[in-house]
């Protein structure tokens, strides 16, 4: 008798650990999934906010006139003027834009940030971002139009949101407005990373006269 | 039973332990990546105001060769580099101790900073005043019906070359600017109808003022007299000729003092720095075909009344026109302490014209037309360069049939002057070309 409750016994506690052991793997590989992609995200957003300031701080380095920096001005895509440091009198045009949304991915939002020098090929990667969008302000700080007068532009406001390109548990779904922990992959979220820059102002774009 | 369970507890909490701690460092990892981006924008934030901070120095003090400082929670250092009477380059580098990172990105973060500056020629505006306003006086200092009164720009006018006031610009209708614009305060507008606005094809800005200072006089008449020559107490009169000679008469009226006809290499101590030619305490008349690099300059006695530049016949051009060939090494730069008369010529009708290859420096006064108002129809003067003046320099007066007494005024800007100007042309105070940062 011992024996048989001895045996259901096991069996019963046995039952109740390997259930737990299940649920703990589920919620486990679910945050570590969570925590790479939020890592993946951070690191893609860092890169790409280094680069974007690595060439944004450099407008305008060269040439005689400040105003001449600044060459076109939209929302989603900007092209500057930089003289090169090395060879004066040689100046670059740099681009930046944004692609369109990817079809195949599983975050529709997502789309490539290019970067294109002297007209040439533009380069992006698929790194996930889902805005990147530009404001132009004049000296007096006044909001400059898209698409008219870059040569008025003396400071810029970058905003940059980067996404994971796959759903995972814990974050914001926009769609019902929740944070799915427990839930089915479409109810769960996109790590996301928001990056903005107030009012970036090369000082070669500042100067007067 | 007990043993069991026992084991798989403990079984089950070292698996436990063992995901979470992956987890953490998959947390630490993505928290590095923005704490090594934060500390890399510390540093930059570092040199940055570091570099501002060493400007300033500089600006204080121009014989500063270099230095160190701590700011922001980090260190600097400057130095000042290839350092001349018109351009210097300032590299500033932070050091910030920060441990955060990982592998390559640990330890000390630095950034730098490479700042040019120059002190710009004027002869790189096209028109540059103090105030809009006429300010003619003539040679004795007598005004005359419109001094004082506010200079126009309207429908029609156009201004090429960049443009600065340290007043206000009077517009009205549309004016045409190609250039970038900028003014001690914004300009007073008048709308002839609702769709009138000035164009500014190269933006504005407002807000800003630039200092004149006197000591480019100074500064202009030492290089004549060490590199040049300097006339002193006498009126000179210069006629140039496209041979590279000059004929030169003290008094310009008579040449009893000298008459001689000279190679303007052999009239200056330096020529191969650049022709400068002055008179202390005298006028300087001027007209004829000029060839190489010159400046003129006229400085004023101590009773004010000295210093000006008289501008006769049909003018003073290159002998290689800047017009027809851009790269001319021909440059001429006029100074004057007072103002730059165009003089009254009798032999003058309404079809004449008085051509101007220059760029006219007016310390006190302004380029005007001697007696303006008075003369009749003189023609047009064709300015090829810049002015710039204290006061805004009338040629003559309109009524609706158009001109009325004096010269139509047409300038066009120098492309050449944009970067080059003539030697000891007066220059600005010193501020920031370029400013690299990585």
């Amino acid at each position: 008798m011992s024996v048989a409750l001895d045996l259901i016994g096991s069996v019963v506690i046995a039952s109740f650990v390997i259930l737990i052991g299940l649920r703990l793997n589920q919620t486990i590989a679910g945050s570590a999934d969570a925590a790479g992609a939020s890592q993946t995200v951070q690191e893609a957003a860092v890169d790409i906010v280094r680069s974007i300031e690595y060439d944004f701080r450099k407008m305008g380095f060269g040439l005689p006139q400040a105003n001449q920096a600044v060459v076109l001005n939209d929302s989603t895509r900007i092209i500057f003027r930089v003289g090169d440091r090395n060879n004066p009198g040689i100046v670059n045009t740099i681009e930046w834009f944004l692609g369109d949304t990817l079809k195949n991915a599983d975050n529709k939002r997502s789309r490539i940030l290019y970067r294109r020098v002297n007209g040439g090929q533009a380069v992006g990667a698929s790194l996930g971002i889902t805005l990147f969008k530009l404001r132009y302000f004049n000296s007096n700080g006044n909001i400059i139009p898209y698409n008219s007068t870059p040569t008025q532009v003396t400071s810029i406001e970058t905003s940059v949101r980067v996404e994971s390109l796959y759903r995972v548990q814990g974050q914001f779904n926009a769609t019902d407005n929740s944070v799915g922990y427990d839930e089915s992959y479409n109810k769960m979220g996109y790590a996301t990373s928001f990056w903005q820059q107030k009012r970036l102002t090369a000082r070669n774009i500042r100067r007067h006269g | 039973m007990g043993k069991s369970s026992i084991v798989y507890v403990m079984g089950l909490s070292c698996l436990i332990a063992i995901s979470l701690r992956n987890i953490s460092d998959s947390s630490t990892s993505s928290m590095d990546a923005y704490t090594n981006y934060y500390a890399r924008t510390m540093a930059h934030n570092v040199v940055a105001a570091g570099a501002n901070v060493a400007v300033g120095k500089f600006l204080r003090d121009t014989t500063l060769t270099g230095g160190t400082f701590s700011i922001g929670g980090g260190s600097v250092t400057y130095g000042f580099q290839n350092a001349s009477d018109s351009e210097v380059t300032m590299t500033a580098t932070s050091v910030l101790n920060v441990e955060t990172g990982i592998g390559a990105d640990r330890g000390a973060k630095r950034d730098t900073i490479v700042v040019s500056m120059i002190r710009p020629s004027f002869a790189m505006y096209g028109w540059f005043t103090n105030q809009e306003i006429n300010g003619y006086k003539d040679s004795s200092g007598a005004l005359s019906p419109f001094s004082g009164a506010p200079d126009w720009k309207i429908t029609g006018d156009s201004v090429w070359g960049p443009a600065h006031t340290n007043g206000h610009f009077n517009l009205a209708g549309s004016p045409y600017f190609h250039d970038r614009v900028t003014g001690g305060s914004s300009p007073t507008i008048i709308k002839f109808k609702p769709t009138d606005k000035p164009v500014f094809d190269n933006g504005n800005q407002w807000g800003i003022k630039v200092d004149r200072p006197k000591s480019n006089l100074a500064n202009l008449q030492n290089v004549a007299a060490t590199d040049g020559i300097l006339f002193q107490d006498q009126d000179v009169g210069l006629t140039f000729n496209s041979d590279g000679t000059v004929h030169v008469k003290i008094p310009p009226s008579t040449g009893a003092i000298q008459d001689t006809t000279t190679a303007l290499t052999s009239l200056v101590k330096n020529p191969a720095k650049g022709i400068v030619i002055g008179v202390k305490n005298g006028d300087l008349r001027i007209t004829g075909k000029y060839s190489g690099n010159i400046t003129l300059g006229a400085f004023s006695n101590p009773s004010g009344k000295k210093g000006n530049v008289w501008i006769d016949g049909n003018g003073i051009v290159a002998a290689d026109d800047p017009r027809t060939n851009p790269n001319s090494n021909d440059m001429l730069g006029i100074v004057a302490d007072r103002f730059v008369y165009i003089a009254k010529d009798g032999s003058r009708n309404s079809s004449s014209v008085v051509n101007i290859e220059a760029s006219i420096y007016s310390q006190n006064g302004e380029l005007t037309a001697e007696d303006f108002w008075k003369n009749g129809k003189q023609g047009t003067v064709k300015l090829f360069g810049g002015v710039i003046q204290n006061t805004a320099g009338s040629l003559g007066t309109f009524d609706s049939g158009g001109l009325k007494t004096g010269f139509y005024y047409n300038i066009r800007f120098d492309e050449r002057f944009r970067t080059r100007s003539t030697l000891a042309f007066p220059r600005r105070a010193w501020l920031i070309a370029t400013w690299w940062e990585n």
